[in-house]
């Protein structure tokens, strides 16, 4: 997302912070860990991201895990994403010099396709369940995973813009 | 119909040679002993005699490749995400996938006798444990299921085990296990409670496990159901399965769920004391009354009204649709039997209750939605079934589905306006075969089985 920094920046941060109290107590409503709000620098970027207040141990733990919220401000440019690696990640996609290129857009959204599927790919098993729910085979379900993968590799990344000019709207 | 009421000899068996075991028998059969049923099963029965359909349905049977990959997937996708809706979905495959389809019959039995509610457990670790409890012994042993369950973490945190310390006896535990589990009300005293608490006491969770406090158990004497001694939890549960009110309990709900509305006294006699002769032994319990002559009886075929997970997957099963468990989950919740979260800790009462104004009308629309929608998933279309059959003629078809969703005659009025309707209302043939199939399933006879 592009905003003036200085505006942007503690609507941002404000709104991570009431995102995360929401899934903390949806956490709590359904007997989940809830987590806490810590920083990390990566690469001069300060990511926040929430920390399970007590993470089970163990090599295989319940899904949830793998996902928690993270938030970081690369320049102009403002980052949410599902886990701490996939926040680092984007941090070093728009670090990138072609990043840095000023678009003269009022939004622009941009959807990093290739870290989202390696997530899907990591956590295929729970897209095959949801697929069983609904009514498909294995196979079936199987299919239709690897059809999703195969897409979001495909086009790597979507971005979407606004542009208002005059009496014009632009998407 | 033709009506005979309750046979001289009820659980006398039932005998096929002589009175002609046939389609419409096979199918009363399978609609009681599994949730609805195909016609290709109902085919295989009448084939293989009701001898074998009972080993079939009372014998452990291997499952599919498919379904063992969709019952993993979907059992370590609920305990991983710890959401209770995913749980349910994946019981619901099971009920209505599963080679044992009995076997998933009788967990929901026990999961209703002992009614915990994920409510209050909130756990799924501990309601998956517990269910698979009730599925190990599901057609296997009562006395070791109720045994069990004195040890079961859910029931424990059901039932407030942790409050039940030596110098304040927590109730709930010692008064389900009578009132609810074993005996019935009016087959033991306030002070015979008091007294069974006591014998709990200690009977703890401690880190997601059973725990035997010792420092809180009250090893006192104790005077329960007439008998002195040192008793503990297992002393109790020995002597109420030793009272005869204990296996008049079981015939009485046994002949409820699986037979009549309203069992008579010398019924749930006879029952109870077959099950005292099987020591609890649910498979030869289950096979004297699914072969006796009263199952059998026309008496007792179609007067119980369908459950709404009879109703709904009996009508998956039957189409052979693979439906959306999340949203079938939902309306089930709907139609009162939310399964993992009865209401109460009687369970659900079912028979008359299931059915209100509220409730007809969503049977109703569920009927609609099935033949109609696509929120629970598609249908078979009937022309495609009828192909697969060899049906070609209108009045085979109708025959068809009476004979899969009713087994029963209807009249032949009845009959004549479903063919015509599948002759000449409006819409192609696949609009008006949809059409036929919700027809059937809008008659009153469809909500009993």
């Amino acid at each position: 997302m592009r905003a003036k920094p200085k505006e942007g920046a503690e609507l941002f941060q404000l709104f991570f912070q009431t995102f995360s109290s929401i899934l903390n107590i949806q956490a709590g409503q359904q007997g989940r860990q809830p987590w806490i709000l810590e920083s990390e620098t990566y690469k001069d970027t300060k990511i926040l991201f929430g920390r399970y207040l007590q993470k089970p141990s163990g090599k295989r733990l319940p899904l949830v895990f793998n996902f928690r919220p993270d938030s970081a401000r690369v320049g102009d440019q403002f980052i949410i994403s599902s886990s701490l690696s996939l926040c680092r990640q984007l941090v070093d996609e728009l670090k990138k010099p072609a990043s840095k290129k000023r678009l003269e857009k009022n939004l622009n959204v941009q959807f990093q396709l290739g870290p989202f599927a390696d997530i899907l790919e990591a956590n295929k098993d729970f897209l095959q369940a949801q697929r069983i729910r609904k009514g498909r085979n294995p196979q079936q379900a199987q299919q239709d995973i690897a059809l999703l993968l195969k897409v979001l590799r495909y086009f790597q990344a979507l971005d979407l813009s606004t542009r208002a000019s005059g009496d014009s709207f632009q998407t | 119909m033709k009506t005979t009421g309750t046979p001289r000899e009820p659980l006398a068996p039932y005998e096929p040679a002589r009175q002609g075991w046939n389609k419409r028998d096979a199918t009363h059969l399978l609609w009681r002993t599994q949730y609805g049923t195909t016609f290709e099963e109902i085919e295989q029965a009448a084939d293989a005699g009701l001898e074998k359909t009972l080993d079939r349905l009372l014998t452990p049977q291997k499952e599919s490749a498919d379904f063992q990959v969709s019952d993993q997937f979907l059992r370590q996708n609920a305990t991983d995400t710890g959401n209770i809706d995913n749980l349910k979905a994946w019981w619901l495959y099971r009920m209505l996938n599963s080679a044992n389809p009995l076997v998933e019959k009788m967990s929901l039995f026990w999961h209703n006798h002992f009614a915990p509610s994920n409510a209050k457990v909130r756990s799924v670790e501990h309601m998956l444990a517990q269910n698979d409890r009730f599925r190990g012994e599901a057609v296997g042993s009562f006395r070791k299921l109720l045994n069990g369950m004195t040890r079961d973490v859910a029931m424990l945190i059901w039932l407030d085990g942790n409050a039940n310390r030596k110098r304040h006896a927590n109730e709930n535990f010692a008064r389900e296990v009578m009132e609810l589990f074993s005996l019935g009300e009016g087959h033991y005293t306030e002070q015979d409670i008091a007294q069974a608490a006591r014998a709990f006491t200690g009977w703890h969770v401690r880190e997601r496990e059973f725990w035997f406090n010792k420092r809180q158990h009250d090893d006192d004497q104790k005077t329960v159901l007439g008998r002195t001694g040192n008793f503990d939890g297992d002393d109790i549960i020995e002597m109420c399965l030793a009272q005869p009110a204990c296996p008049r309990f079981l015939a009485g709900k046994l002949l409820r769920a699986f037979v009549m509305s309203k069992p008579d006294k010398p019924l749930v006699e006879q029952l109870a004391g077959r099950i005292r002769a099987h020591d609890f032994q649910m498979t030869p319990i289950l096979r004297e009354l699914f072969r006796s002559q009263l199952f059998f009886s026309n008496a007792e075929r179609k007067v119980l009204i369908k459950s709404p997970l009879n109703l709904e997957l009996g009508t998956y099963r039957a189409l052979g649709q693979r439906p959306n468990l999340s949203s079938t989950a939902k309306l089930l919740a709907e139609l009162g039997q939310d399964v993992f979260e009865p209401l109460t800790v009687k369970g659900w009462e079912g028979g008359r209750l299931w059915v209100n104004s509220a409730t007809m009308l969503q049977r109703a629309n569920f009927a609609a939605e099935i033949t109609g929608g696509t929120r629970l998933g598609e249908i078979a279309d009937s022309v495609t079934v009828a192909t697969t059959h060899g049906l070609n003629a209108s009045v085979d078809i109708v025959r068809h589905y009476i004979d899969l969703l009713l087994a029963r005659d209807i009249s032949a009025q009845s009959e004549k306006q479903l063919t015509n309707y599948l002759n000449e209302a409006d819409g192609g043939r696949g609009p008006r075969s949809r059409g036929l199939i919700h027809l059937v399933m809008s008659m009153p006879e469809y909500q009993l089985v």
